[in-house]
């Protein structure tokens, strides 16, 4: 019976001590959510309605021609793309026409079959000039695509340093005269 | 017996203790079920104040011949160092498409910082160029020195800014333009330094020294328009990252694969890749990313960014904040057509004009219209002085404005030029309704053009506690995040601090599982996210004190740019005090 009484004596002093604890908490205990970051401050340049839906980065291998599709989406139900391929120095573009023309009427997404080649290792790009014609206006944006051929190296940064500061020298046109 | 019953006793208080000890923690849980927050304390935003004065006419030329400074010399021993500082501008063709290197003309280099360093690298003296390009020093004679001008705006007395040319391929060191090392003699002298644009008539052959600075004119522009329309608040410091190998492909910024020209909070980010898109000669490209910088540091902006084009029909708050960049643009420079180069030889790009009324999809969610609102209205001079950019400024800085418990919007817009102007209030109408936006609050009351969408209107809902459940739906008909129809938004007062249950359950739409969400937003200022954990449901339990609010609902699948279908979905919202 002793027991049974400390038992209780035990419990409710536990209830008391809770209590109070419980009077210094807040009345909605915190349930630790990370706050996601579902705002995108990125606000980019204003431009044709169109992107790329494929992978920005392809990689390929030295002198092996590469087939791949060059996927863009835009929400333009009806138009018409113009596409010109300038590839960078290095990269060749096989088998495929540029400009190249697409006449759409719908927002499915466009896919252009494109086929590269470097011959040395290195990191390249395949530029586009797009420019959209919904028959509203012309507007026109610009897109590349990586192309990384081999692994990637590591690139040097060359930097002039002085006292205290990071800069990058320009060479300016001068002239000296007395006053 | 006593044994049997001290062990029952003993194992009676161990299960007390624990029923005492569960007890305890289901009361600490608040009973189970659901996501159950606390609403944290939102810290007010330096957002400015709005102390304007009427007679604000200052002079950022003016302000910068006051910083001249000297290297400490007696006048016997000094002489007079000074010079024009000078850049290539390259101007647009006059049919705004391409660049003109046939008309490339020297032009000042303004407000930048300029200093005068000696053989081991230490400066021994500073001042900035004036409106003319000009600059002085009275330093010593037979002194071997260097000029040095750096691609920087800088002003450390009230109001304060410092902005800065940076190259983001080279740990966005500053750009500076170094003239030669060369002795002072015993006269003063003259050292006029020229960037040069590096184009040899067929294509870029030297360096590009003259692009940093053409940068940094578009901004010592807008800077003098903000500062005249009586700007006295100090901004905070801004790179503006240019480099040459900066081009259109996405990937590592600091290999230049910037995707874009964008602004992202921190930092402005500028192409400059030759012969396929540059924007360093392209002002209303430069002034459309700094206006959103002016938005975040003066104004107030509720755009959750993302891709966005004219055309597209956008979710209200992104059509404000990119219509308003639009305008900025041309009211900056008083160039109503946007032009930006780009191409083999930047001899092509696009252009348009941002007062242009006629389109398709005209609405508040079109930033188009909204650029030709604001553009027209600035251009007008209707009861106002034309091209002022003043009452714009006045609205969008004013603390009713940036305190507004609606969403940052052309109503918003609109409800307090009403209140600050009211004269103008008749025209700017005029210019709303030619854009099919016929609102007449801060909560686009009455508002009836749906974008083709009926789900969009009314655009702020109204939920009332332990009211009715309210029906809205979220659909990606027009694109996926920061579009037309991904949310829903719903008013909401809360007459007594406490805890609520708000809860969206589906009610109808397409046969997926959907994943609704909800913002709870006070001002503009997200305070609370309630991220989707069951399928079909969401359901929180929050602390919120008395106020008004807004409420975001979406379904998360029309949010995801990696989720590729594209669904209606419809949910009934509630809350109730718990």
């Amino acid at each position: 019976m002793y027991a049974l009484y400390f038992c209780i004596k035990s419990g409710l002093s536990l209830l008391a001590i809770a209590a109070l604890l419980g009077c210094m908490e807040k009345s909605v205990t915190e349930f630790p959510t990370p706050i996601k970051s579902i705002q995108s401050t990125k606000t980019a340049k204003p431009g044709a309605d169109i992107k790329l839906v494929s992978n920005a980065l392809i990689a390929i291998m030295a002198n092996e021609l590469a087939h791949t599709d060059i996927v863009l989406e835009t929400m333009e139900s009806s138009g018409e793309l113009i596409i010109e391929f300038f590839p960078s120095q290095g990269l060749s573009l096989k088998n495929t026409s540029t400009p190249h023309v697409i006449k759409f009427d719908s927002s499915a997404p466009i896919k252009i079959p494109v086929s590269l080649a470097a011959m040395t290792n290195g990191r390249y790009y395949l530029n586009m000039h797009i420019s959209l014609n919904n028959m509203d206006s012309i507007s026109v944006r610009n897109l590349a695509v990586i192309v990384q051929v081999g692994p990637l190296a590591e690139q040097a940064v060359k930097l002039q340093k002085t006292v205290g500061e990071n800069i990058i020298v320009l060479p300016a046109q001068e002239t000296i005269s007395s006053q | 017996m006593r044994g049997v019953l001290a062990v029952y006793s003993k194992r009676f208080c161990l299960v007390c203790i624990k029923c005492v000890c569960v007890t305890l923690i289901l009361v600490a849980c608040g009973g189970g079920g659901g996501n159950n927050q606390t609403f944290s304390n939102s810290t007010s935003g330096a957002l400015g104040s709005s102390s304007l004065s009427s007679n604000a006419a200052f002079s950022l030329a003016s302000f910068s011949s006051a910083n001249s400074s000297v290297s400490s010399s007696s006048s016997a021993d000094s002489i007079v160092l000074s010079g024009i500082i000078t850049y290539d501008h390259i101007p647009h063709n006059t049919n705004n498409v391409g660049l003109n290197y046939s008309k490339v003309e020297p032009r000042p280099v303004r407000g930048a910082v300029v200093e005068l360093v000696d053989e081991s690298g230490q400066i021994k003296a500073s001042t900035a160029t004036a409106n003319d390009g000009s600059y002085s020093f009275i330093t010593q004679k037979n002194l071997l020195i260097k000029v040095r001008v750096k691609a920087q705006l800088l002003n450390v007395t009230a109001p304060t800014w410092d902005f800065k040319v940076t190259d983001n391929t080279s740990n966005n060191a500053l750009y500076v333009l170094e003239g030669a090392l060369v002795a002072t003699t015993t006269q003063s002298a003259k050292r006029n330094l020229h960037a040069s644009s590096g184009w040899d008539g067929t294509g870029y052959a030297a360096p590009r020294a003259a692009a940093p600075f053409s940068v940094l004119d578009s901004i010592y522009v807008g800077l003098n328009r903000i500062i005249a329309a009586g700007n006295k608040q100090g901004l905070s410091p801004l790179e503006l990252r240019w480099s040459t190998k900066n081009s259109a492909a996405d990937g590592d910024i600091t290999k230049g694969e910037i995707g874009t020209s964008f602004y992202d909070g921190s930092a402005i980010y500028i192409l400059g890749d030759a012969n396929n898109d540059t924007d360093e000669y392209d002002p209303h490209v430069l002034l459309h990313e700094w206006g959103h910088y002016i938005e975040d540091e003066l104004f107030r902006s509720d755009s959750i960014g993302g891709d966005h084009s004219d055309g597209q029909l956008l979710d209200f708050r992104v059509a404000m904040s990119e219509g308003f960049a639009n305008a900025f643009s041309g009211m900056m420079i008083d160039k109503i057509n946007y032009a930006d180069a780009s191409g083999i030889g930047q001899s092509s790009g696009f252009t348009f004009s941002i007062g242009r009324k006629n389109r398709l999809n005209k609405g508040y969610f079109s930033e188009g219209s909204i650029g030709s609102i604001l553009y027209n209205y600035y251009a007008s001079n209707i009861n106002k002085t034309a091209n002022d950019f003043l009452p714009i400024f006045n609205v969008l800085n004013n603390t009713k404005y940036s305190a507004s418990e609606a969403f940052t919007s052309i109503f918003l817009f609109q409800s307090q030029l009403t209140n600050q102007f009211p004269e103008h209030a008749s025209m700017f109408s005029s210019l709303m309704q030619e854009q099919n936006i016929f609102g007449t609050d801060e909560y686009a009351s009455d508002e009836s053009n749906n974008g083709g969408l009926s789900i969009t209107l009314p655009v702020y809902k109204t939920l009332i506690v332990n009211g009715a459940a309210i029906n809205v739906c979220s659909t990606a008909d027009y694109g996926k995040h920061n579009k037309l129809g991904n949310s829903q938004f719903l008013k909401l007062n809360i007459s007594q601090t406490g805890v609520y249950n708000i809860r969206a359950n589906k009610s109808g739409g397409a046969n997926i599982i959907s994943k609704p969400e909800f913002i709870l937003y006070q001002k503009g200022r997200a305070i609370t996210y309630v991220e989707n954990t069951l399928n079909d449901n969401v359901i929180g339990n929050l602390n919120i004190p008395r106020g008004n609010y807004v409420l975001e609902v979406y379904d998360l699948n029309n949010h995801d740019s990696d989720n590729t279908d594209e669904n209606m979905t419809c949910f009934n919202v509630r809350i109730a005090a718990n």
